[in-house]
């Protein structure tokens, strides 16, 4: 208990937004849990049994991270609403200063759109609208104005406190928020021991591929095929180059994105070909459907990463990584932040 | 009864107007000799902010006549919205190259003249817009709007709230600023708590379940007291003014950032907030809009 009188975590950085583009990522609820750890924050969103979200926010985003361990975990639940809205207090964090993210990731079909943590801040005011015209003015001609960050937590039971400010003779602002003792999390454990496809390639092919898929499908099935599989039967009307084109990828196996909607069946495949796919292991044809509404989410986690991990366990259970870019001064082996989705299959439809 | 006046500054009226026009559906002007009143009383807005401002004659008008029995002096009652729509018309053709470059429906030599005259038994506001387009034809546009003139019973209903003395003036941050910074907190919460020192400190504070968010300023200037202040005890310098309003209240005056950047704000303590958003520079001010705040009674303390 020696360390009892000092805090458990001071973090500090000059500029939240990659800390604060992380935390977006996972916003699919009002509330998180935050774990704190000698390499950085593990912070994690659950949607009851069926979803799980972690952003792994390494100590490298911060300029100064010091953490004393306490004789408990450090781990505590807190509203990652507030928590975004307080990152943009001085309106550079949102997601507007990060390039606008269309609102067709979770849109669409009908669906009535559910406003998660970081959604932007559109809404009742009269004169929002303005303000965030104003914004992106502001942010187009002075792109130089960052919030800088003080991030401090004494331990259990406190609030956690955060000094942000963006300009030396600006205003500050301090904000205290509230704590709570975490709910119990699920977070069932990806076992790479049961990887059934294993592949990384880049967020952009991606996250076009969600764009495409039909606003009104309910499931969405990720298909593999391993290398040489056999060749599938020509299809008479099918032309001699997509024949061509199917038996190139019957021979180095491919993996292929599947929904159906309304208006008919959309599918997007990707070659197992060196400019598709940094990685490709996939030992038997594996295939597997997942709610389109958890793919959703996925879409603005992507924004602005560049590499996604994409396993699948033998029984269906789905783990996606994305990597957001590696900041300066990232050791080898390091990252500069990781959003971890996980998600189990839907049950096979008759 | 007369009214006759040329527009001289249609942007800086458009700009007032759009600013009262996000509290209120109607607004009383009150025209005089020298000066033009804008008020917005509480009963017309859902927050009770109020609006009492003055305006030189000289800052918005030219060639500006007034006759009345009553000492010369003629209130009216008008529809923010169909002003706000024959101002902009009269905008865009005196063309503005301030704003956004040129456009194209822009008349040269245009100037814009205001009537009061009548239809029949309604009063009306008739605007003429005259000038020459692009190929040198003359051109005139007039609108007509319904104005009401007020009754001199209803011009003794409307008065200026009564106030205890202001606790302190402090001059505001930039106001833009402070209204991006106010409308992300009303994510957070309805009310602002707004303290302020005489040593130039100013605080906003807004509490909810999840976070207490504090922004605070130092060093602001506080204006040098006028002599009715100096009879007064000067409170120690680092002792908080507070008084709790509702944020979308707030927000409604700093729309105010249309007209002006400089503002002061006046506190007093648990009663109000008064804002005094000065049109031109402040030593040589063209005129001032008064916005009253209301405060709110909090549960606590």
């Amino acid at each position: 208990m020696a360390n009892s009188t000092l805090p458990v975590l001071i973090a500090e950085t000059n500029d939240v937004r990659p800390f604060a583009r992380l935390l977006r990522g996972i916003g699919l609820k009002h509330n998180a849990v935050m774990e704190i750890y000698e390499a950085g924050f593990a912070v994690t969103v659950e949607e009851v049994r069926t979803l799980c979200a972690i952003a792994w926010i390494p100590t490298s985003l911060f300029t100064s991270f010091t953490y004393n361990p306490p004789s408990t975990p450090a781990t505590f639940e807190l509203s990652l609403d507030a928590l975004l809205q307080c990152l943009n207090i001085f309106g550079n964090a949102g997601s507007s200063s990060v390039g606008s993210i269309s609102s067709s990731a979770g849109g669409g079909g009908g669906r009535t759109k559910r406003r998660w943590a970081g959604d932007g801040e559109s809404g009742g005011m009269g004169g929002d609208h303005e303000a965030d015209e104003v914004d992106q003015r502001r942010g187009g001609r002075g792109g130089e104005k960052r919030t800088g960050m003080r991030m401090e937590w004494k331990g259990l039971g406190y609030d956690l406190s955060i000094l942000l400010s963006d300009d030396a003779r600006g205003p500050t602002t301090t904000c205290n928020l509230k704590t709570l003792e975490p709910e119990e999390l699920m977070n069932a454990q990806f076992d790479p021991d049961q990887t059934a496809l294993y592949l990384i390639m880049k967020s952009e092919w991606f996250r076009d591929a969600l764009l495409d898929l039909p606003p009104s499908s309910t499931r969405i099935t990720l298909l593999a095929t391993p290398p040489r599989e056999s060749i599938p039967p020509q299809q008479p009307d099918a032309t001699i180059s997509s024949n061509g084109r199917h038996r190139h990828r019957a021979e180095v196996g491919q993996f292929s994105i599947q929904a159906e909607g309304d208006f008919g069946m959309t599918e997007l495949d990707y070659p197992n070909d060196k400019e598709v796919m940094d990685k490709f292991e996939c030992e038997k044809r594996v295939s597997f459907s997942y709610h389109s509404s958890h793919f959703a989410l996925l879409h603005r986690a992507l924004h602005q990463s560049v590499k996604i991990c994409l396993q699948i366990e033998h029984d269906g259970f789905l783990c996606v990584q994305i990597m957001m870019p590696l900041g300066e001064g990232v050791p080898v082996g390091g990252h500069s932040g990781i959003l971890e989705f996980k998600m189990h299959a839907l049950e096979e439809e008759d | 009864m007369r009214f006759r006046t040329a527009i001289s500054n249609v942007s800086l009226l458009n700009k007032i107007s759009r600013s009262l026009a996000a509290l209120a559906r109607s607004c009383v002007i009150r025209l005089s000799e020298e000066q033009v009143h804008f008020i917005v009383p509480g009963n017309e807005s859902s927050t009770g902010v109020q609006v009492w401002s003055r305006v030189n004659v000289s800052t918005l008008f030219d060639g500006y006549k007034i006759e009345s029995n009553a000492g010369n002096e003629i209130w009216l009652e008008l529809h923010l919205d169909s002003f706000l729509k024959v101002l902009r018309s009269a905008h865009s053709s005196v063309g503005s190259f301030n704003d956004n470059g040129r456009n194209a429906s822009a008349l040269s030599d245009a100037d814009v003249i205001l009537k009061l005259n009548k239809k029949g038994s309604q009063p009306i506001w008739a605007f003429e817009i005259r000038g020459y387009t692009a190929t040198r034809k003359q051109m005139s546009i007039t609108h007509e709007i319904n104005v009401k003139i007020l009754s001199p019973k209803r011009q003794q209903e409307l008065n200026e709230p009564l106030c205890p003395q202001p606790d302190i003036h402090i001059v505001l941050p930039n106001l833009l600023e402070l209204r991006n910074l106010v409308s992300r907190l009303s994510h957070v919460a309805d009310d602002v708590r707004i303290s302020a020192n005489h040593e130039g400190t100013l605080e906003l504070s807004v509490n909810s379940s999840r976070v207490n968010l504090t922004t605070t300023w130092k060093d602001l200037v506080i204006p040098t007291s006028t002599a009715d202040d100096q009879e007064r005890v000067t409170p120690p310098s680092q002792q908080m003014f507070s008084t709790t309003v509702a944020i979308k209240g707030l927000l409604k005056f700093l729309t105010s950032h249309l007209v002006s950047g400089t503002a002061i704000m006046c506190i007093c303590e648990n009663h109000c907030v008064i804002a005094y958003v000065y049109i031109g520079e402040l030593n040589e001010t063209g005129g001032v809009l008064t916005f009253f705040v209301p405060g709110k009674t909090v549960d606590d303390d």
